[in-house]
């Protein structure tokens, strides 16, 4: 059932993708489900990438950022955030469930942690009715 | 700088039921800068309404764009083609852009987009707050720098009214009361003796409430045109 | 010069005056305002109508001081700017002088978005100080605000009220001084709980010598719980309620009753204080508390002058 489902994931290449590393290591393995782009700080993420995800086929998309005071590039993983509650309004506002968009903030050493979230996610995610926009093409 | 916020992305959607192609047309001047209807914003709506139209299977064909500013003409004209071939024009321009849109082409409908808000600056990073009404009298040097027609929910002339607590106003007690920080200023300024005396009432026929306001400079004027400077509708 | 004020007459000839506020009911039918009117129809020595107060749409102040001046009740009509501009305001002011109102309240008024019509345009042509003086010119020169000249003059004795607690602190005084310079002959104060504030207030007063020159009414207010203290200490902007206050209220065992020792006590203080003229009793939606207040007071009987 969860094999089924897509997951974008957009990654700071700094912290974030340290922890999913550090956990890859120890023996863990991302879900199938989730597809990652790499960045180079989630700042960079903006509203316009989480909607189309949606409306590309995923049936959820998540933002992994650093901590938000350990950013490189000082603001990032903040407006990252603010961005994907903005666009959970708009979801809410024209009938899309909000939970399809979640951020999460790792530090490098937390890769138990962000594996853990990222099931939690998934898990939440096959629970919801299927994405109207299943299939497309993107 | 005019200040905007975006309507809900459902109340633009049902504005445009029936429709099928669709322009979204930002501004790159304000509400740019306010973060309401620049380029980020423009592709954020454009992507909203499809997941709508992809969705409900509406069918619309979105087309976006930004232009320098949308209240002239000059910069409008540059997007002829796009106009001219859509059936729906959602300008997220202030009120000024979306009617000068509307004004040139009066055959297509034009939906706003955006509420314009207010005329105001930015505080800091997410924030924007209201400082002119404009009232066509400037009266800012009698007050310490600080508008009180655009700052006071009631707009005083003669002082703070018994609202006025710790320092803010009756309405929000987020909001700072305009009259008490004239009054520090003009304390800082030593001239405090400016709130003692009784201000006239403000001559609000320089307002809007003196009719529709309109400013032709002869000195500008390159064709000649009737005394009240006439305007072309093109 | 057209007969004064009952009001006037009592605070010129020195004495100790008495007003009460009524609130106007909230539909057409004046008959509880009216038996209201008749059961305390002589504890003081005018009754203030108040004008849709807390922006709530209410029968008017010039229409209910009609209906009230039948019952031998002498009004003081409030006005605020906030639902009428300076055409509405003049011409009302004309219309309640010729049907016999002879005192006026002069307040902006209570911003609309308290009230139940939050969608209301604010007016605010004028502020409380701009209508006190179109009302003085009005009187005293017989011309409207633009400068064109009346067929004749309204006959008005002219208040307004001052809120010694609300922010800038030090300028309260000095804006009741532009108020008086503006045309206000008595002054109305906000509700007082904390006395002490009160009394350092009206020490800036006397040194500007303003109670010579405008008759000052203490404003005060009857509470039945400890809760309507902490609503107006916490909710209600520009109010100081001091918690040893709200403490008394909480320890007392009869809630109302002690309200009503609590107001007394205030009122009896009041009469204490140099330069302060009079006593405005805001007994809001418990208006026949006011004769028990009056009597205990021993203020009783108000005569007319």
């Amino acid at each position: 059932m969860s094999s089924k489902l897509k997951i974008l994931a957009y990654v700071c290449e700094n912290h974030a993708v340290s922890a999913i590393r550090a956990a890859c290591s120890s023996g863990e393995s991302l879900p199938d489900s989730i597809q990652i782009v790499e960045l180079p700080c989630t700042g960079r993420v903006e509203t316009v990438h989480l909607l189309e995800a949606i409306r590309g086929g995923a049936d959820g998309v998540v933002v992994i950022g650093c901590l938000e005071e350990n950013c490189y590039h000082d603001a990032g993983p903040k407006l990252a955030r603010g961005r994907v509650e903005r666009i959970k309004e708009v979801l809410q506002d024209i009938s899309i469930e909000p939970e399809r968009v979640e951020m999460i903030n790792v530090a490098s050493v937390s890769g138990a942690r962000i594996m853990l979230r990222l099931r939690e996610f998934e898990k939440k995610l096959a629970e919801m009715p299927a994405s109207p926009f299943k299939g497309a093409i993107k | 700088m005019i200040i905007g916020e975006r309507k809900k992305v459902s109340e633009i959607a049902e504005m445009l039921a029936g429709k099928k192609k669709i322009l979204v047309s930002g501004c790159r001047t304000c509400v740019a800068i306010c973060m309401a209807g620049g380029e980020k914003e423009v592709s954020e709506l454009s992507s909203a309404l499809m997941l709508i139209s992809d969705r409900d299977g509406l069918g619309w064909k979105m087309e976006e764009n930004v232009v320098e500013r949308q209240c002239e003409k000059e910069w409008v004209r540059e997007i002829d083609d796009k106009i001219r071939n859509a059936d729906a024009i959602v300008s997220l321009a202030c009120g000024l852009g979306a009617q000068t849109v509307a004004d040139m082409y009066p055959e297509k409908e034009v939906y706003p987009g955006l509420n314009t808000t207010f005329l105001g600056v930015p505080e800091e990073q997410g924030v924007w707050s209201e400082k002119c009404l404009a009232c066509g009298e400037c009266i800012i040097h009698t007050t310490g720098g600080i508008c009180p027609v655009s700052r006071c929910a009631k707009s005083m002339r003669n002082g703070p009214c018994g609202g006025s607590s710790n320092g803010k106003c009756e309405v929000d007690p987020d909001t700072d009361c305009a009259w008490v920080a004239i009054y520090d200023r003009l304390k800082l300024q030593g001239r405090l003796d400016m709130m003692t005396d009784v201000i006239e009432p403000k001559d609000w026929s320089k307002s809007h409430s003196g009719g529709r306001r309109k400013i032709v400079r002869k000195d500008l004027l390159i064709q000649p045109t009737d005394s009240s400077g006439k305007e072309v509708v093109e | 010069m057209s007969e004064q004020s009952n009001l006037e007459k009592i605070l010129s000839s020195g004495k100790f005056a008495v007003t009460a506020e009524i609130g106007p009911p909230r539909g057409a039918d004046p008959t509880e305002m009216i038996e209201l009117a008749r059961k305390i129809k002589g504890s003081a020595d005018a009754f203030n109508l108040t004008d849709n107060q807390t922006a709530i749409v209410r029968l008017s102040s010039i229409g209910s001081a009609v209906l009230l001046m039948k019952e031998g009740i002498e009004p003081v009509i409030q006005m605020t700017c906030r639902d009428r501009n300076r055409i509405a305001l003049q011409s009302d002011l004309l219309g309640a002088s010729a049907i016999g109102v002879k005192n006026v309240l002069c307040l902006t008024g209570d911003h609309h978005t308290f009230g139940n019509e939050k969608s209301a345009k604010g007016v605010f042509d004028l502020d409380s100080i701009s209508l006190l003086n179109t009302f003085k010119n009005m009187r005293d020169t017989k011309k409207q605000l633009s400068g064109e000249e009346l067929d004749s003059a309204p006959n008005i004795y002219l208040g307004a009220a001052e809120n010694p607690f609300a922010t800038p602190y030090e300028y309260r005084a000095i804006r009741m001084a532009k108020k008086v310079k503006a045309g206000a002959q008595f002054i109305q104060t906000q509700a007082i709980f904390d006395l002490d504030w009160f009394e350092r207030w009206m020490a800036e007063v006397r040194k500007m010598d303003l109670h010579e020159k405008v008759h000052i009414l203490g404003g005060v207010i009857p509470v039945k719980s400890a809760g309507a203290l902490r609503y107006m200490k916490n909710k209600v902007p520009g109010m100081i309620v001091p918690d040893a206050l709200i403490g008394r209220m909480n320890r007392a065992e009869d809630k109302k009753e002690e309200g009503i020792q609590i107001c007394i006590e205030m009122i009896e203080r009041l009469k204490q204080i140099e330069g302060v003229h009079g006593v405005h009793i805001m007994a809001v939606m418990w208006e026949q508390i006011v004769p028990r207040l009056v009597t205990d007071s021993k203020l009783m009987p108000r005569t007319s002058v």
